[in-house]
């Protein structure tokens, strides 16, 4: 799915080892989720829209909003 | 298994003592396989007694794997453990198919896991490198 997860992240300064970290996660899971090779839970899609303040749906983006 | 979860490393702490006395007893059901001392019912438990240690390693796997608490991590085992099934049930087939139609030589039944673990880690080391 695709997300602005490597905006916000350079938005910080956080490298995907930093954000692993924030999130209890591997660092692979970080660069798949980033790359949209894996989709993540949705507890850890609400963890991640907490940590970046934010709605899921402003950081993921699964092409089907009408409201586009 | 990901890294150093305190679950991995009990993992690690456990599965070599158990691979270690499935080889132990399996060369000792081996070595008495021709032996006239061990009849009958004898002969039934030491060829069990490799099956031991085998099911205590798929226990620790299964144990790791749903102890592993990255989401991802766990999808990948998953995804190579059904690599890892599919290619063992077409190589099997097809071998079953080539014995009883083509002649090809018998192989035993136990050799049907050590060729599923290998199937499994080439599959982990294919989708490691892919998600890298």
């Amino acid at each position: 799915m695709k997300n602005r997860l490597k905006v916000l992240r350079a938005e910080r300064n956080w490298s995907q080892a930093d954000l692993a970290e924030r999130l209890h996660v591997s660092r692979q899971s970080v660069n798949a989720i980033e790359t949209g090779k894996f989709d993540p839970s949705l507890p850890l899609a609400l963890r991640i829209a907490r940590l970046f303040g934010h709605p899921v749906e402003a950081i993921f983006d699964d092409d089907t909003n009408p409201e586009k | 298994m990901s890294g150093g979860s305190a679950a991995s490393r009990r993992y690690s702490r456990r599965i070599w003592p158990t691979m270690l006395s499935y080889v132990v007893l399996l060369a000792l059901a081996l070595w008495t396989r021709h032996s006239r001392a061990v009849e009958g019912a004898l002969r039934y438990a030491i060829a069990l007694l490799p099956a031991i240690p085998l099911v205590g390693v798929v226990a620790l796997v299964a144990q790791a794997i749903s102890a592993e608490e990255d989401e991802f991590q766990r999808s990948v085992w998953a995804e190579a453990m059904l690599w890892g099934t599919a290619t063992t049930m077409v190589a099997t087939t097809v071998w079953g198919f080539l014995e009883s139609l083509a002649g090809a030589p018998h192989l035993p039944l136990y050799w049907v896991f050590p060729f599923f673990t290998g199937a499994t880690l080439v599959a982990i080391l294919t989708l490691r490198q892919r998600y890298r």
